[in-house]
């Protein structure tokens, strides 16, 4: 197995600046995840089919499993984590996610709601039939798209109260 | 129809991870990183049918960065399946599909563990393809399992009520038709994965994206020769299961090399391997004949039921009777028979997915009742209604039913889409398409019991009278902890946030089925309050006590204990649980559900199989473009009778999700083979539904009824929204266009062909 060159890079990551030396071969997504611990950004096809890896990058909605992490030199980045986290508040986006039922399994949430992110930083006031179109290369498995379509409607529109309480977190008896 | 109101269940209240699953920062197994960790991969046959000659695994071995390489001769019990014990870890002497397992191997890097896979050499000798089901159960046809006593023919399921042909003697009409499935991927996003490794006291803890951890847990400690008390199984946050994470396909080959490496180590598949190596839906060619009057009861009905199974039997035999058993769809049949045969084939391995054998036959069936109707010249609302299943009625297995909403799904889902005045082929708006409506229902059982069935749970009233529920319950993203935690709050008279849920830890909680087969609200559910229910009990007894009442005459309400009509006498609810477990009367209490049964006769298929049964009715309009065969769904109602809705925001959830799998089993979906091999591995090839596809108005619909064996009389609704979606879209294109599509799915060339615009095979 010959040894890929590496070389460092470094760019804006959700605001902060970042400095990682790696392979030239090796993907944005696994330089977010393996290297910086980003694990909010999923993997699942490798093949850019189904967006549960969406970073946006430089005002950029891309499928970061597409993307060599060295032509990330000198952008900004932002993922997930970027949007807002429970200790330091969530974007009213992924409230929304969360008390609308938008959220199933989970697992194309993260990119769902970057992409929902870069669908409003783009148009303030989408129809359905926009969202569903910006959509498109996000898939779900699990909610039919409905309540996604809903929770996104509801942030457009300023209804940034949950439809219910988000009560307290299922105790994991490990970890 | 909606019963009366409960609180907190009935209440849609937002799963309690949601705020992390929106954050990225609940944590799957993928997250999960160890110091030390080990990558593995599996090479796989690659080919359909083979003998083993030699494998070689020296180079791969020698390859730095190899901690250590696995063949079916380090598996101590080398065989598995949750029927047949057909299946191996590893093979030694034969594959008998693409993705069979050959080697397993873990290295510091997946790309090292990928490089070593690639160097080990395996020789074959090619054996003939068996990729027919109908050709694989002849006489001659080479076999995959050479000792299996019946051949390729895994099992067969009958049915058998009623006198056949003094029924069809009676029918006015006679119709007889094929239907053929196909294949289907659960695709969940999250692909199978697990990660394995061993504590300081030898003892292995398996981390699983599983809707089975107590499934796995036994077939590790079975396949591997070590105790159940020596395997820890610890659930992750689970990215979708549909059926597809039930298996222990890759945990065994995680377990055995974290014993061997004394590393962690996480094996996980490719999405390829995920269309190659891992479960499918089977496909089945379905035969249909059907006696009725003249004026549309049905006397007689004959189902031939064929099964791909493909290389393993796996959930076969679940499939198979599921399909034998409400093949005959909702209605009232009085003479039956089914025959339900499920073969070997080289095509991929077919197991468990959402629907079990029911969202084939629900096609096939809902499409015949279709076919019926017009034969008539009826509506075919009026075809179904004259013939539906009543509560009180028997089902196909003689079991009586208890609960039924079928003839309210049918009106709720027809007046919602204006039934009376859509489709009949009128012309669009706009260029050379149609408009027609369909119409689709459904039977569904909840709550097997030709099987061991059972769910455990333990609740501990808090000294501050908080309740903490242990339960085994697998969430996969169907929301069930917070509908256990619903359950809990209503038995005893507490708001959801007085509950808290332990659970993903096979240490922890009791043994628990899994969730599978729509049983968690029901089975699940009623553990979790028959526990609650005798906990409860501790904090009664001690209240009459401190009270001096009659435990009988005491009421649980606004956090208090009160003598029923006298309020004033009363105390806090936390006052009596902390002087519980001061007084050493610690209120924890286990509670557990397995579904009662009858014998059920497998030559007549007569018994009771299940606990109940859930009813559906999906109507849908739908608009073809004369020119191109495209179809698109203007609109659908869904209507689901689920018992009570627990949570009506998950339930919806559920018919939203399942309606458009559902749409895409009969419109995109379908893994093509060729000669064994899967020629669309991967999500750029084989089309799952994207939020443009589907139905462009979609309306979920609950049908409440009260089933007396369901906690506060819940069902379930999991499997069944995708079972009628297929054939009310299919029975809409024929009401527009006059095409039975009789083959699936229904892409544009597909409707063309059904409309004679073009020739060919599919």
């Amino acid at each position: 197995m010959p040894k890929a060159e590496r070389r460092t890079i470094s760019f804006l990551l959700n605001g902060d600046p970042v400095e990682v030396t790696v392979p030239v071969t090796r993907y944005l997504v696994d330089v977010l995840r393996e290297d910086l611990a980003m694990m909010g950004t999923k993997r699942a096809c490798d093949q850019g089919a189904c967006g549960s890896c969406s970073v946006v990058m430089d005002g950029a909605l891309i499928s970061s499993c597409l993307v060599l992490a060295v032509r990330a030199e000198g952008a900004s980045i932002q993922t997930i984590e970027g949007l807002g986290s429970i200790e330091g508040g969530l974007h009213p986006l992924q409230k929304s996610f969360a008390s609308h039922g938008a959220t199933q399994c989970g697992y194309c949430t993260p990119g769902m709601i970057v992409a929902g992110k870069a669908l409003l930083d783009a148009n303030p006031d989408p129809s359905v039939e926009e969202i569903k179109h910006w959509l498109t290369g996000n898939l779900c498995r699990c909610t039919g798209y409905a309540k996604i379509i809903e929770a996104i409607r509801a942030v457009a529109e300023g209804r940034t109260e949950p439809a219910f309480p988000i009560t307290v977190p299922t105790v994991k008896a490990h970890g | 129809m909606p019963l009366p109101s409960l609180h907190p269940v009935g209440a849609s209240f937002p799963r309690a991870n949601g705020a992390q699953l929106a954050a990225g920062s609940a944590a799957y197994v993928d997250d999960l990183r160890p110091a030390g960790l080990l990558f593995g991969a599996v090479l796989r046959a690659g080919r359909p049918h083979a003998r083993i000659l030699r494998i070689d695994t020296r180079r791969a071995e020698r390859l730095k960065g190899v901690a250590c390489v696995l063949t079916g001769h380090d598996i101590p019990v080398n065989a598995y399946g949750p029927l047949l014990q057909d299946q191996p870890v590893l093979c030694t002497d034969k594959v008998r599909y693409e993705g069979d397992p050959v080697v397993a191997l873990c290295a510091e890097s997946w790309a090292a563990a990928a490089e070593a896979a690639r160097l080990v050499r395996v020789e074959y000798e090619d054996l003939p393809v068996v990729s027919d089901p109908e050709e694989a159960i002849r006489p001659g046809s080479p076999l995959l399992h050479e000792a299996h006593p019946t051949g390729n023919l895994v099992l067969e399921w009958k049915i058998r009520r009623g006198n056949l042909d003094a029924g069809f003697a009676e029918a006015d009409l006679i119709v007889e038709e094929r239907y053929q499935s196909r294949t289907q991927e659960h695709a969940s996003i999250e692909t199978h994965i697990c990660m394995a490794e061993v504590d300081a006291n030898g003892r292995l803890a398996v981390h699983v994206s599983s809707q089975t951890p107590y499934q796995i847990r036994f077939n590790v400690s079975r396949v591997l020769k070590l105790p159940i008390a020596r395997v820890r199984v610890l659930s992750a946050s689970a990215g979708g299961g549909f059926g597809g994470k039930h298996e222990p396909m890759l945990e065994p080959l995680a377990a055995l090399c974290a014993l061997k490496t004394g590393r962690p180590v996480k094996f996980r598949m490719t999405r390829e391997e995920e269309f190659t190596a891992s479960t499918i839906r089977h496909s089945l060619a379905m035969d249909y004949k059907t006696g009725v009057t003249r004026d549309g009861r049905i006397t007689a009905r004959r189902l031939r039921l064929l099964l791909d199974g493909g290389a393993y039997c796996s959930y076969g035999e679940t499939t198979a009777s599921k399909a034998a058993l409400m093949g005959a769809g909702p209605y009232r049949v009085p003479n039956l028979h089914v025959d339900s045969l499920l073969t070997y084939t080289n095509n991929g391995i077919a197991g468990a997915v959402r629907g079990f054998g029911v969202t084939q036959t629900t096609y096939a069936c809902e499409c015949h009742m279709d076919t019926i109707a017009r034969r008539l010249e009826m509506d075919p609302l009026d075809f179904r209604r004259r013939n539906a299943m009543q509560a009180g009625d028997a089902a196909h297995s003689g079991d009586v039913i208890r609960s039924c909403g079928f003839a309210e799904a049918l009106d709720a889902a027809t007046r919602e889409v204006n039934w009376g005045a859509i489709g009949g082929g009128r012309t669009s708006p706009c260029g050379r398409k149609r408009r027609g409506r369909g119409l689709a229902a459904m039977i569904y059982p909840v709550g097997f019991t030709a099987a061991a069935n059972p769910s455990g749970a333990f609740a501990r009233v808090n000294e501050d009278a908080t309740l903490t529920i242990y339960t085994g319950c697998a969430d996969v993203g169907q929301g069930a902890h917070v509908i256990l935690r619903q359950i809990a709050a209503e038995e005893l008279g507490v708001d959801l946030e007085s509950v808290h849920i332990v659970t993903g830890d096979t240490d922890l909680a009791p043994l628990d089925l899994g969730s599978v087969a729509s049983r968690v609200t029901h089975i699940g559910g009623n553990a979790v309050r028959r526990a609650v229910a005798k906990a409860k009990g501790f904090l009664l007894r001690k209240a009459a006590q401190m009270i001096e009442a009659a435990e009988e005459d005491l009421e649980i309400a606004d956090g208090k204990i009160a003598v029923k009509g006298a309020p004033d006498r009363c105390r806090t609810l936390p006052e009596v649980a902390l002087k519980c477990h001061r007084d050493g009367e610690i209120p924890i209490a286990e509670g557990a559900y397995n579904p009662p049964g009858l014998h059920l006769d497998k030559t007549t298929g007569q018994g009771k199989p299940y606990d109940c049964y859930v009813f559906a009715a999906h109507a849908a309009e739908v608009e073809v473009d004369m020119d191109t065969g495209e179809c698109r769904v203007l609109q659908l109602a869904a209507a689901h009778d689920v018992g009570r809705a627990v949570n009506p925001m998950n339930v919806e959830g559920q018919i939203e999700g399942g309606s458009l799998q559902g749409y895409g089993f009969g419109m995109l979906e379908r893994i093509r083979y060729k000669g064994g091999i899967a020629q669309n591995p991967n999500l750029h090839d084989y089309l799952i539904p994207t939020a443009l596809d589907g139905p462009a108005r979609m309306k979920p619909i609950i049908v409440e009824t009260e089933e007396p064996t369901g906690p506060f009389g819940a069902k379930g609704v999991a499997e069944p929204a995708l079972n009628p979606t297929t054939p009310a879209i299919l029975n809409a294109i024929y009401d527009a266009v006059g095409a039975r599509i009789t083959d699936l799915p229904a892409t544009p060339e597909a409707v063309l062909r059904a409309m004679g615009m073009i020739n060919g095979r599919h």
